[in-house]
């Protein structure tokens, strides 16, 4: 079974949805009071750690941008960032891509290992395997 | 392993040994393809006997391999890569759900597990993705 993406992220982790929710229970009590069950809702650490990422993604993207033929990554990229709820950046920035990239794939790796709901450590679990990919390409390897 | 866990292990599992009878195969009909059929399946061995060592100290019972799999005739070497590839595919969206259902060390080495399959679909002539095993 493959899960849909999009229903993790609007469920649970588009950082523009999570932050406007808020990561505290109030909310939660106020449907209760209602009789209605309240929908799990993001951990405060979890919002906090999808934003570092948001930011991190940016950064990412931004160096993509300023890299010559990285077209591949500037669209791969793009994707991560509004799947996440985020506006891709236009800024241009200089760094190793392929570095940065690898160096991304293993902070992604940690930062699915530290959330704390199912959904965010998929995601994050999955953006760290995408990244890791284009890593690869961008080192000429694999394909 | 626990019982909400446990078909989720045994999915990955079964992909594992799907992926241990498949690159033979690969490589006895495609001699272009036997160095990466050799390394895949190394991997892939590797990796089931670390998932049938999950299943024993939890004392469930792993599932076992079919006589074969129905993967086509595998008649050309782009053929086979396309095999693989979604093999790989599938294996990532096995991994990808038993990342949301273990914590520790088992996400942290399911996270990886991830990360290889990725970069093995890659090798078999897959495009990089913003997110492996989720659709």
């Amino acid at each position: 079974m493959v899960t849909s993406r999009r229903t993790l992220i609007t469920g649970a982790v588009a950082v523009g949805g999570v932050i406007a929710l808020g990561a505290t229970d109030t909310l939660d009590d106020v449907v209760r009071a209602v009789g209605v069950e309240p929908r799990p809702r993001p951990r405060a650490s979890d919002v906090s750690l999808m934003r570092a990422v948001l930011d991190d993604q940016q950064r990412l993207l931004s160096i993509a941008l300023g890299t010559p033929g990285a077209d591949d990554a500037v669209a791969l990229l793009s994707a991560q960032v509004t799947q996440l709820g985020g506006r891709p950046t236009t800024s241009l920035a200089t760094g190793d891509l392929a570095a940065e990239l690898s160096a991304a794939a293993e902070h992604r790796a940690a930062d699915a290992s530290g959330a704390v709901a199912p959904d965010v450590a998929m995601v994050l679990a999955s953006m760290s395997a995408g990244l890791g990919q284009l890593a690869e390409r961008r080192r000429g390897g694999r394909g | 392993m626990n019982e909400a866990q446990a078909p989720t292990w045994r999915a990955w599992l079964a992909l594992e040994l799907e992926a241990v009878w498949l690159y033979p195969v690969i490589g006895a009909r495609h001699e272009t393809l036997r160095g990466a059929a050799a390394e895949s399946f190394a991997a892939h061995r590797e990796r089931r006997d670390e998932l049938v060592a999950v299943f024993s100290d939890a004392n469930a019972e792993p599932p076992g391999p079919q006589v074969s799999y129905d993967v086509g005739p595998l008649a050309s070497a782009e053929e086979a890569a396309d095999v693989a590839q979604s093999l790989e595919s599938r294996i990532c969206a096995a991994i990808v759900q038993l990342v949301g259902l273990v914590d520790g060390d088992q996400r942290a080495a399911a996270v990886e597990a991830l990360r290889e399959a990725a970069l093995r679909s890659l090798s078999w002539g897959d495009k990089p993705e913003p997110f492996p095993g989720l659709d």
